[in-house]
C-alpha cells in the first residue's frame, strides 16, 4: 500500500467559474472564468488586493454560495445539483472552516465545540472525545478543554478553531482571513501550528489573505486581481 | 440530538435574565388564569349548591309550562306510581311535595304581599336546609297545620312578634278566597334582605286548606346524593314522565336569571382571558425574536459547519419547550396552591364588594374549585400561544444563510 502522503488526489476543481454580484442594478463581476485544481496536501494561499474576489472563491469552493457560470467539483463529484441538505452533510463530512473572528459557540467548552460536528454525526462519544483530545494534544491545546470560549484569548479560540476544522480529518481546509484579528506573534504561532499539520498529517489548506506571513509559508501561492487568476505559483517552498 | 438540548438549555441560561422575564410571563399567565377561573368557578358552584340546598333543590317535577307560567291549575296530585319510581331511582336521596303561591299577609296594624312556600314538615329537611336559617322561634312542627315562618324582616314590616297570629288572604284553586289564620312559630334570615320580606313557609296540610288543593301540589322537590347525577337524573325523570305531561327542572331552569348572570360572567372572563394570554403571547414572541436575532451569525457558524435548518429550528423549539415546561411547572404548582388555599379558606366580603354580590343574589363570599380542567386548559392555551410565537422566530431562522467569509470589500 501507499502511505497516505504518497496518494495525491485532486479535491477541489473549478470549471469556467464567474462570480457575478448584482445589487441595485449594479453588477460586479467578483470571479471571472476561474479554472482552479487543488490537490490533497496542498498547502494554498489565494492572495489580491482588497475586493479582489478571495473571500468569494473561499465560499464557492467551500459550497457555502453558488457560482453564477461554471462548475465546482469536489472528489470529483459535480456539486451544482445538490440540495440545501446535501450541501451541509457534504460540508459535515468533507470540509472544515475556520473564520476570521473565530466563531466558536460560545455556550460549548473547547472541547465541546471541536467535538460538536461529530456530534451532529452522531458518533459515539469515547470515539469523538478520543478523537478530540488527540488533535488537541496535537496541538498542545488540552488545558483549553474545558474552558468557555469567553475565557480563552484570542490566539486560544482560533487554536480551538483549528482543531475544530481538522479534528474529522476533512478533504480540506478552508480559512478566511484566519490571521486578521490576531497579533502577529500569535499568528505565527497559528500558523506554524497548520503547517505542522499539513507537513505531519498530510491535511490540505487553503487560506485568504493578505498578511505577509500567511504569504510567506505558502507552498501554492494564487495571486487575484479584479476576478482574475493573475498569477498561480507552485512548489515554493 | 442530545447536544441540540444541550445547546438549548445552555442558551437558556446565557441570558437568563431574558429567560427569567419569558419564564414570569408565562407563570403569570398560568396563575392569573387558573386562580381567576378557579374563584369564578368555585363561586358559581358554591352559589349553585347553596341555593339549591337551601331550597330550590337539585330538581323539581312539576307540570310541564308550571315554571314558566306558575298557576294553581298547573298542580297535580302526585300519584303512586311517581312516588314509587322516586324511591327506586338510587341517586335520589330523598323528596318532598311543595305547594307555591301568592297571597297578602295581615296583621293588627299592617299588611305585605307574601310568596307562600308550602312544604311538608317532615320531608322537607331531606330535600332542602332552609329550616337551619331560622333565627328565632322554631319550625314548624309535623302537628302545627297553621303554623308558619317568616322573615325577620317581614316581621319588623308588620310590627309582629313570634307567637303572635296573623291573617293571609288568597285565592284558592276554585277561584274562592281562602281567608285563614296563622301564627308565627319561627322567623328565619337567609341573608337576601329581599326575599327575607317577603317569603313565607307554610305546612303543606294548612296550605292545602287554604288554597282548597283538594291534595294538589305545585311540585316536587328532589335531593340528589351528588351535584354530578342532576343531568342523568333530570334525563331519566323526563323519560319517564313526559308523556304524562310532567317535566323534571334543574337549577339552570329554576333560577333561568342566576344562569344567565353566570354565562355573561363566563363571556366576560374569556375575553378577559384571551386578551392576557394574547399579551403573553407577543412578550414570547419578542423576548424569542431578540435571542434568535442575536444570535444569525451564531446560527451562520453551525449552517456553515453542516447543521441543517431544521436542527437550528429543533434548537429554538427545546429553548420554547424547557421554558414552557418550567413555566408550567411552577406556575400550576402555584396556581394550585393558592387555589386550595381559597378552596379550604373561602374569603369573606365585605364593604362595598359585598353589596353588589349580594345585589346579584350571591353570598358574598369567595370561593375556589380544584376542577382539573381550568388546569388542563389553561396548560393547553399556554402551550398553544408558545407555539404560535415561536412560528416566526423559527421562520426567520429557516431563512437564515451560512456565515460566508467576512469582508466584502
Ligand atoms: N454579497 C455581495 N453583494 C454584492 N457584492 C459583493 C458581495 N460580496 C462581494 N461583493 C463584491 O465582490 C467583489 C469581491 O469581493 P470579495 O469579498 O470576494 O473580495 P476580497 O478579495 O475577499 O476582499 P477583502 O480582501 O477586502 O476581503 C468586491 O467588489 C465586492 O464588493
Ligand atoms: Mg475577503
Amino acid at each position: 500500500m501507499f502511505k497516505n502522503e504518497s496518494v495525491i488526489m485532486e479535491i477541489i476543481r473549478l470549471e469556467n467559474v464567474s462570480k457575478i454580484y448584482s445589487s441595485n442594478g449594479v453588477s460586479v463581476n467578483a470571479l471571472n472564468d476561474i479554472n482552479l485544481s487543488i490537490n490533497s496536501g496542498e498547502y494554498t494561499v489565494i492572495a489580491g488586493p482588497s475586493g479582489s474576489g478571495k473571500t468569494t472563491l473561499l465560499n464557492i469552493i467551500g459550497t457555502l454560495d453558488k457560482p453564477s457560470k461554471g462548475k465546482v467539483f469536489i472528489n470529483n463529484e459535480d456539486i451544482s445539483n445538490k440540495n440545501k441538505s446535501e450541501l451541509s452533510r457534504l460540508r459535515l463530512d468533507k470540509l472544515g472552516f475556520i473564520f476570521q473572528a473565530y466563531n466558536l459557540i460560545p455556550v460549548l467548552t473547547a472541547l465541546e465545540n471541536i467535538e460538536f460536528a461529530m456530534m451532529i454525526k452522531g458518533i459515539k462519544e469515547l470515539e469523538r472525545r478520543e478523537k478530540a483530545l488527540k488533535v488537541m494534544r496535537e496541538l498542545g491545546i488540552e488545558e483549553l478543554a474545558n474552558k468557555r470560549p469567553n475565557q480563552m484569548s484570542g490566539g486560544q479560540q482560533q487554536r480551538v478553531a483549528v482543531a475544530r476544522a481538522i479534528v474529522n480529518s476533512p478533504l480540506i481546509v478552508l480559512a478566511d482571513e484566519p490571521t486578521a484579528n490576531l497579533d502577529s506573534k500569535t499568528a505565527i504561532l497559528l500558523l506554524d501550528m497548520m503547517q505542522n499539520m499539513n507537513e505531519k498529517k498530510n491535511i490540505t489548506f487553503v487560506f485568504s489573505s493578505h498578511d505577509q506571513k500567511v504569504i510567506e509559508r505558502a507552498k501554492r501561492l494564487i495571486i487575484l486581481k479584479d476576478g482574475f487568476i493573475l498569477e498561480d505559483i507552485n512548489n515554493r517552498r | 440530538m442530545k447536544i441540540l438540548l444541550k445547546l438549548a438549555w445552555r442558551n437558556i441560561w446565557r441570558n437568563w435574565r431574558r429567560s427569567l422575564i419569558t419564564l414570569i410571563a408565562i407563570i403569570f399567565a398560568i396563575v392569573l388564569s387558573v386562580v381567576m377561573r378557579g374563584i369564578q368557578l368555585g363561586t358559581y358552584e358554591f352559589n349553585i349548591k347553596t341555593s339549591i340546598e337551601l331550597f330550590t333543590g337539585y330538581l323539581q317535577l312539576q307540570l310541564q309550562g308550571y315554571n314558566d307560567n306558575p298557576s294553581l291549575h298547573r298542580t297535580f296530585k302526585p300519584d303512586s306510581s311517581i312516588i314509587k319510581e322516586l324511591i327506586d331511582i338510587p341517586q335520589i336521596k330523598g323528596f318532598s311535595p311543595r305547594i307555591y303561591s301568592g297571597g297578602l299577609i295581615n296583621s293588627k296594624s299592617n299588611s305585605t304581599g307574601a310568596i307562600i312556600f308550602a312544604i311538608d314538615p317532615v320531608n322537607e329537611s331531606k330535600v332542602s336546609s332552609f329550616h337551619t336559617k331560622i333565627k328565632d322561634g322554631e319550625f314548624i312542627a309535623p302537628d302545627n297545620t297553621f303554623d308558619i315562618v317568616v322573615g325577620k324582616r317581614m316581621l319588623k314590616n308588620l310590627n309582629v312578634n313570634i307567637g303572635d297570629t296573623v291573617v293571609i288572604l288568597t285565592s284558592g284553586y276554585d277561584g274562592s278566597m281562602g281567608n285563614y289564620k296563622f301564627r308565627i312559630c319561627g322567623a328565619f334570615s337567609m341573608g337576601y334582605s329581599d326575599f327575607d320580606g317577603i317569603a313565607v313557609f307554610m305546612h303543606i296540610k294548612g296550605a292545602d286548606e287554604l288554597l282548597s288543593m283538594n291534595g294538589r301540589i305545585s311540585s316536587i322537590a328532589i335531593a340528589l346524593n351528588n351535584l354530578r347525577d342532576i343531568p342523568i337524573v333530570k334525563e331519566k325523570l323526563n323519560n319517564k314522565f313526559k308523556i304524562s305531561g310532567y317535566e323534571a327542572l334543574d337549577w339552570k331552569n329554576l333560577m333561568p336569571d342566576l344562569k344567565q348572570l353566570m354565562e355573561l360572567d363566563d363571556i366576560s372572563a374569556v375575553i378577559y382571558l384571551a386578551i392576557l394570554m394574547l399579551v403573553v403571547a407577543f412578550g414570547i414572541l419578542n423576548t424569542l425574536l431578540m435571542s434568535v436575532t442575536e444570535r444569525f451569525r451564531e446560527f451562520g457558524v453551525l449552517l456553515a459547519i453542516g447543521i441543517k435548518h431544521q436542527q437550528l429550528i429543533l434548537i429554538l423549539i427545546l429553548e420554547v419547550f424547557l421554558m414552557t415546561l418550567i413555566g408550567i411547572i411552577v406556575g400550576t404548582g402555584l396556581s394550585y396552591l393558592i387555589n386550595y388555599y381559597v378552596y379550604l379558606n373561602p374569603i369573606n366580603l365585605s364593604g362595598d364588594f359585598a353589596k353588589i354580590y349580594e345585589e346579584f343574589g350571591f353570598i358574598p363570599q369567595i370561593h375556589s374549585t380544584m376542577d382539573i380542567s381550568i388546569f388542563l386548559s389553561t396548560v393547553y392555551s399556554i402551550i398553544i400561544i408558545t407555539a404560535i410565537s415561536t412560528i416566526y422566530p423559527a421562520y426567520r431562522v429557516m431563512k437564515l444563510e451560512a456565515l460566508k467569509g467576512i469582508r466584502y470589500t
